[in-house]
């Protein structure tokens, strides 16, 4: 049996390369799903302690975490498409008018 | 689950339904009117009343575990549907003149004081992240209400971007401190932390409780804008409608500021605690307040804008907070809560006068706009001044009883230094308050005609002179808020 360092430290470096690309990338959409990837590599987490622990919460964080991941998405893939009405771009760096 | 467990999240349940209504109402209304903002200050008011019925009541658990229902929820269910009615009304002049429909604000509003009801008295981590989210989310929606503007749609992307950055750390702390404490009971917690049940053996790992514990304190420190977590507060809050960002920036702050306490002095940090890291967390939050503190205010000196200014003095506010919170204490726990609603006052009715005196196109915002004030709107100059002088902390008013109590619970927490430099900061934070007031009272505009403007009483004048009469009452007699709270603690 796979031992729970293991699925801990698969949904860290998951975990990690969401954030790298939040960091890193300069797509809103890309950015959008670093962070989805981000919220994955923590569903695993999550999954991979209830199993070990012997108790359900944690899944049942999952199924909570995966509707919110939803919601995010639908407001967010609505703010993309504003933007991209009014300024025809989703790269983030063209949107600087806040500055100072 | 049975009847009580109703009754004990009666305000929440109210917002919520309320929230629905106004959602539907505006759906159906052929014709806009005023009845999304009654609608809104009613249901407001209901939860209001809901909570006060609450305080009194025995404080339970309800639904097995996941709803706290003590007088620390009471209260902060009251300051935060204060806060909403006080932004609705505010709102309601300014959405007129930009030709917004009241409706789909309101409710946004609503859902959002739902979420951060839920933080103040989430009883289980699923339930604050879940509040979290329902704030955060309305939130996001808020700061880009105006869609067919540049700046306000420049805000909601970088609020939202990382805002759920923030929700991932914030998350990943949950699963790992769920991972090493075995449960997401905030109670259970609390009695593992200090000593008093068991840890399981199979997975717990000190390293990665406190690694879980500074996740969730990233994640917070977003939410609240803490330094090093805050540059988007400045872009979001100018780009956002400003009836928004004066919502933003207090009742989402101190909602954060409310699970801070649940988690932290509360949950996993409690004084006796037994685990090894604790006293690491404790100076990671201090550091974290003074940096914030100082930061805030230092930058807040330079700017020209006077929303840009609001944004870095509300890091610096949040800076305050964050020093009650550290305390780990009872006095940092009081403190936090009266600073909680003496800040929500202040800085609305301040982000309300900014929204009243902002011209439709956009200007108005500079620091300059403000001169000779006093001469063309005295009403307006007059209570400004008494909010930038509650904000600078001067003893009459009540922002000065809140920070006395902050700087109370840290010198009590042994961390003096600490409160040293939240007086510097404090010191530094009246140089650009009492700027205003000396553009306003003692400089005379050049090129301009002074006529005073006779004002108009409508409810953005009516909250904001509301706004103003607490503070002064809070400020003269403390003893009000302060025996309050002291009872809710006991």
């Amino acid at each position: 049996m796979t031992s729970l360092a293991n699925y801990l430290i698969i949904s860290a470096i998951l975990f990690s390369i969401g954030a790298a690309g939040v960091l890193f990338r300069r797509n809103a959409i890309i950015i959008f799903m670093c962070i989805e990837l981000m919220l994955n590599a923590v569903n695993l987490t999550l999954i991979a302690f209830s199993q070990f622990l012997g108790e359900q919460s944690g899944q049942v964080l999952v199924f909570f975490v995966m509707t919110v991941a939803a919601a995010e998405a639908a407001v967010g893939l609505a703010i993309v498409i504003a933007i991209y009405r009014n300024k025809e771009t989703v790269h983030i760096d063209d949107l600087n008018l806040l500055k100072g | 689950m049975n009847y009580n467990d109703f009754i004990a999240v009666l305000p929440l349940i109210i917002l919520a339904m309320t929230g629905l209504a106004v959602m539907m109402w505006d759906a159906f209304e052929k014709v806009p009117s005023r009845s999304p903002l009654l609608l809104t200050v009613v249901g407001g008011m209901g939860a209001i009343v809901a909570a006060v019925a609450n305080l009194t009541a025995a404080p339970v658990i309800a639904f097995g575990g996941l709803f706290f229902s003590n007088t620390y929820t009471g209260f902060f269910t009251i300051i935060f549907s204060a806060a909403a009615v006080l932004s609705a009304l505010l709102s309601e002049q300014f959405l007129k003149e930009r030709e917004m429909i009241i409706g789909e604000y309101c409710a946004l509003i609503l859902f959002s004081v739902c979420g951060m009801v839920m933080m103040a008295s989430g009883a289980n981590l699923i339930v604050t992240f879940l509040g979290l989210e329902t704030m955060s989310i309305a939130f996001y929606v808020l700061a880009g209400i105006f869609r067919k503007e540049e700046s306000s749609n420049e805000a909601s992307l970088k609020y939202f971007l990382l805002g759920s950055f923030a929700t991932g750390f914030f998350l990943y702390g949950i699963a790992l401190v769920y991972g090493t404490t075995g449960t997401m009971n905030l109670a259970e917690i609390r009695t593992i932390m200090l000593g008093l049940a068991p840890k399981p053996a199979a997975t717990y790992s000190s390293l990665l409780l406190t690694l879980g514990m500074l996740f969730i304190i990233v994640g917070l420190a977003f939410k609240v804008s803490a330094f090093p977590f805050h540059q988007w507060a400045p872009d979001v809050y100018e780009g956002s409608p400003t009836v928004v960002a004066g919502f933003m920036s207090t009742a989402g702050k101190t909602a954060a500021f409310s699970s801070f306490i649940l988690l932290f002095p509360y949950a996993l940090l409690p004084t006796a605690a037994v685990h090894l890291g604790s006293e690491k967390i404790q100076i990671v939050l201090a550091i974290l307040a003074a940096c914030s503190m100082l930061y805030g205010n230092i930058v807040a000196v330079s700017q020209t804008r006077i929303k840009r200014m609001l944004a870095y003095s509300s890091i610096a506010h949040a800076g305050y907070m964050l020093l009650g919170v550290s305390a780990l204490n009872e006095n940092g726990i009081t403190g936090v809560a009266i600073y909680s609603a003496v800040y929500i006052l202040m800085q609305i009715s301040a982000f309300g006068i900014v929204s009243v005196l902002e011209k439709s196109d956009g200007n108005g915002f500079e620091l300059e706009d403000y001169v000779g004030l006093s001469k063309r709107r005295p009403w307006l100059a007059f209570l400004l001044a008494i909010i930038m002088l509650s904000l600078a902390g001067i003893p009459p008013f009540a922002g000065f009883f809140g920070k006395y109590y902050l700087f109370l619970a840290a010198i009590n927490a042994g961390m003096v230094w600490l409160a040293i430099v939240g007086v510097v900061s404090s010191i530094i934070a009246s140089y650009f308050y009492l700027r205003v007031i000396v553009l306003m009272y003692f400089r005379q505009a050049n090129d301009q005609v002074e006529v005073s403007v006779p004002e108009k009483i409508n409810t953005s004048f009516v909250a904001i002179a509301f706004a103003v009469a607490a503070l002064l009452v809070l400020g003269i007699y403390p003893s009000l808020l302060i025996n309050t709270i002291g009872y809710l603690f006991r």
